[in-house]
C-alpha cells in the first residue's frame, strides 16, 4: 500500500506542476502579448517615446521572464523573441518605425504559437 | 557543461527512486509492463541529459507518470485477474508427460531450439525425463521432473537434517547491523561476547555473519578467516 500511495501523490504532484506550469507560461506569455500591443499602439499613435520606454523597460524584466518560462519550455522557442525584445528598442530609437512593428507582430505571432502547441489538442498529441 | 552535470545527477536519483519504487525485481522475471516502463524510462532521462536546452521536467513528468500507471496497473491486477490475464496472460503447458504440445508451440512462435535451450538451462537434458514444461508470462520456462529422474531430497530418504536458520552479515565493516541481528535472534551482548571470544576489537571486524542456531563466521580486516560456534 505504501507504494500506492506514493504512486498517487507522485500522480498528484504531476497534475498539480502541468497545472501550474500552464497557468504560468498563460500569465508570462499573456504579459509579453500586451507589452507588444501596448508598444504597437503607441507606435501607430506615433508616441515614439512612450514607445520605447516600454520597450526598454520590457527589456530589462525578460531575464526574469525568461528564467521562469525555461522551467517548461524549450531555449529554441524563447530565442525568436529575445532575439526582438534585443532590437525593438534600438529600431524605435532610430525611428524604424514599420520594422518595429513588425518585429511586434512577430513576437505576438510566436508567442500565439507557443501558446498554440502548448494545448491539449489531437494535433500536438498526435 | 556543469548544467549536463548536474542533471546527470538529479535524473540518475530519480531513477533510482523510479526503481525502487516500482519494487524489487530480477530483469529476467519482469512482465512484460514492467519491461517496457523500465526501458522506456531509461530513454526518457536520457532526453534532458544530453540536450541543455529541453527543460527538465520534460523528462522528470513522464517518469513520473509511468511510474504512477505502473504502479497502479500491478495493484489493479493484484486485486483482478481477469485484467492479469488481459495485460499479462498466463501460464501455458508446453510438455505434458514428456510429450511436447506442437499447437502451444506453434501459438508461442518457440522453435525446438529455444525449448531445448531453456530445459538445458533447467538441468534437464533428455525429454523423457521431463513431466511438465510451463512457459510462464514473462517467458521463462519452468520445468518439472519425473520423480524418478528428479533430485533425492533428504526428505525421501527419512533424514531430517539440521536447520540451521538464516544466515545473516551481523556485522560489516567494524558496524553492527541491528536489524540482521533481530533477524537471527541475536543482540549486541552476543556479538560482544563472541568478539572477546575471539580477542577481536569490533573495528577489526571485515564481516561477521551469524545464524540462529550461534554458529558463525568471523572475518578480520585483511586477516585468515575464523569459523566457531558460540556457547
Amino acid at each position: 500500500m505504501k507504494r500506492v500511495a506514493t504512486a498517487a501523490l507522485l500522480a498528484a504532484l504531476v497534475l498539480a506542476l502541468c497545472i501550474g506550469c500552464r497557468i504560468v507560461m498563460e500569465r508570462q506569455i499573456g504579459r509579453i502579448t500586451d507589452t507588444m500591443d501596448q508598444i504597437d499602439a503607441s507606435l501607430a499613435a506615433g508616441d515614439t517615446v512612450e514607445a520605447l520606454e516600454i520597450s526598454r523597460e520590457f527589456l530589462r524584466k525578460w531575464d526574469a521572464m525568461h528564467d521562469q518560462l525555461c522551467y517548461f519550455i524549450q531555449h529554441e522557442h524563447l530565442d525568436p523573441l529575445e532575439n526582438v525584445f534585443a532590437v525593438l528598442p534600438y529600431y524605435i530609437e532610430q525611428g524604424e518605425i514599420s520594422l518595429a512593428r513588425a518585429q511586434c507582430r512577430i513576437v505576438q505571432t510566436a508567442a500565439g504559437h507557443i501558446m498554440k502547441t502548448e494545448r491539449v489538442t489531437p494535433s500536438n498529441i498526435l | 557543461m556543469f548544467i549536463s552535470l548536474v542533471r546527470t545527477i538529479i535524473l540518475y536519483i530519480t531513477i533510482i527512486a523510479a526503481v525502487r519504487i516500482m519494487g524489487k525485481r530480477q530483469i529476467s522475471q519482469l512482465q512484460t509492463s514492467e519491461l517496457v516502463v523500465t526501458m522506456l524510462i531509461s530513454d526518457l532521462a536520457v532526453i534532458p541529459m544530453q540536450n541543455s536546452g529541453q527543460p527538465l521536467l520534460s523528462g522528470v513528468i513522464p517518469i513520473f507518470v509511468l511510474i504512477s500507471l505502473e504502479v497502479f496497473l500491478s495493484f489493479i491486477m493484484l486485486k483482478s485477474g481477469k485484467i492479469r490475464r488481459v495485460i499479462c496472460g498466463k501460464p501455458v503447458v508446453i510438455i505434458q508427460n514428456g510429450r511436447i504440445i506442437q499447437d502451444t508451440m506453434r501459438e508461442l512462435r518457440m522453435s525446438i531450439e529455444d525449448l531445448f535451450e531453456q530445459l538445458r538451462q533447467k538441468d534437464a537434458f533428455a525429454l523423457q525425463d521431463v513431466a511438465y514444461a510451463i512457459v510462464e508470462t514473462n517467458g521463462t520456462l519452468s520445468v518439472i521432473k519425473k520423480a524418478d529422474v528428479d533430485y533425492l531430497r533428504p526428505l525421501d530418504m527419512g533424514i531430517q537434517p539440521q536447520d540451521n536458520g538464516l544466515e545473516v552479515v551481523v556485522v560489516s565493516d567494524g558496524r553492527i547491523s541491528t536489524g540482521s541481528l533481530q533477524l537471527c535472534g541475536k543482540d549486541s551482548a552476543w556479538v560482544e561476547k563472541t568478539l572477546k571470544k575471539e580477542k577481536t576489537a569490533l573495528k577489526e571486524v571485515f564481516i561477521l555473519t551469524a545464524n540462529s542456531t550461534g554458529q558463525y563466521t568471523l572475518i578480520r580486516k585483511q586477516d585468515n578467516k575464523r569459523k566457531g560456534v558460540a556457547s
